[in-house]
């Protein structure tokens, strides 16, 4: 039985008012969060063009490779935002930086920020060498560094006919009358070539020029940046 | 005997005001970035692969790399050489793993960190290899 005690009471008009704040505190918290989240820019769209332009520039048939992730020195100094813009058109201009190394290739309009994709890649700066061989009595010169081709001039003395140009063992120039002046042969970069002159009469230094693209390559990051 | 009342309801919605803050606080304060780290390790390992895969071979082969992997004897004479190959390749910040059928090249693999792989085939087998950040 009840001895009277004081109760606690839920009055009404402190439910309405709680219910009020509740309600409010939640429709305005959720408002901040929907806003939070609709505003999120996690930039989809600039790592798309990075990932896609860094690919396009690796690829075995970009606008500066040599073979896949090996891209050509002489192309890279030419390259520049209105070539890129010609082979790889990009919706809405986004600025793009491309750097290999230290250096910017192209950076037009200025990107800092924004999205940075990187790849590895060789840099190959090719140069021409030229050796003017002397020849012992079976007219053969070994190349001494492996290329895919190579420039001779033949110009054989007085009294002697070359007739017959043999690469590692395959006759890649013939002519029973007599070879002279300046022939490219292609060669298969995964063998050392061995030219051999076969004909009548002696060969000596000098009467054989035989001139050769030599590359060395450097591994280095390329990173593309596009902001906007 | 008077006491003072706390209205029950003003304890409840307290308790519910800041229930229903903490959740939203989850998202209000900022959404995290996507995680790109897996894409750009993948980038890499498979750069580093088409490099190694397509250099020219030292004494008979295709490439460098199927002539390594041709036989057991073989490979291991030039894991030496195959691992300061690869440490050249790949950026100072990534540590790798190269796995062939003849063994392991590399270090390695600590649990838990994200890696990137690429897989390249060659006439005499198949390679894997395997980046993470240092």
């Amino acid at each position: 039985m009840n001895a009277g005690l004081p109760r606690a009471q839920a009055s009404l008009p402190a439910l309405a008012i709680a219910l009020l704040i509740l309600t409010s505190v939640t429709v305005l918290s959720l408002a901040v969060a929907d806003g939070a989240l609709s505003s999120a820019d996690r930039a989809p769209a600039e790592r798309h063009v990075a990932a896609s332009l860094a690919d396009r520039m690796i690829a075995a048939n970009g606008p500066t490779a040599v073979r896949r992730n090996v891209l050509s020195a002489d192309r890279l100094e030419r390259l520049n935002a209105s070539v890129l813009g010609e082979i790889y058109p990009v919706a809405a201009e986004p600025a793009v930086r491309i750097s290999i190394g230290d250096d910017r290739v192209v950076n037009e309009p200025a990107a800092d920020g924004g999205t940075t994709i990187r790849r590895i890649v060789a840099v190959r700066r090719s140069h021409n060498r030229s050796i003017t061989p002397a020849f012992g009595p079976n007219k053969a010169v070994t190349i001494p560094r492996r290329t895919n081709l190579s420039r001779i001039d033949l110009d054989p003395p007085n009294g002697t006919t070359i007739r017959t140009v043999r690469v590692s063992g395959r006759v890649v120039l013939r002519n029973p009358a007599g070879l002279a002046g300046k022939y490219t042969l292609d060669l298969s970069r995964f063998e050392t070539t061995r030219l051999r002159f076969e004909g009548s009469g002696p060969l000596h230094a000098g009467n054989v020029t035989i001139e050769y693209p030599v590359a060395e390559t450097h591994r280095t990051t390329m990173a593309v940046t596009v902001d906007g | 005997m008077d006491r003072g009342q706390l209205p029950l309801s003003l304890l409840e919605v307290a308790v519910g005001v800041v229930l229903v803050l903490s959740l939203v606080g989850t998202v209000a304060l900022g959404v995290p970035g996507p995680d790109t780290r897996e894409p750009q390790l993948d980038a890499y390992a498979s750069d580093a692969v088409t490099l190694l895969a397509n250099e020219s071979p030292e004494h008979t082969g295709v490439t460098r790399l199927a002539e390594v992997l041709d036989s057991s004897a073989r490979f291991d004479r030039e894991r030496e050489t195959l691992d300061r190959r690869l440490d050249r390749i790949l950026p100072d910040n990534l540590l790798y793993r190269l796995e062939t059928d003849h063994g392991v090249v590399g270090y390695p693999l600590p649990a838990g960190v994200t890696t990137g792989s690429a897989r390249a085939t060659t006439g005499a087998g198949s390679v894997t290899l395997r980046v993470w950040y240092v």
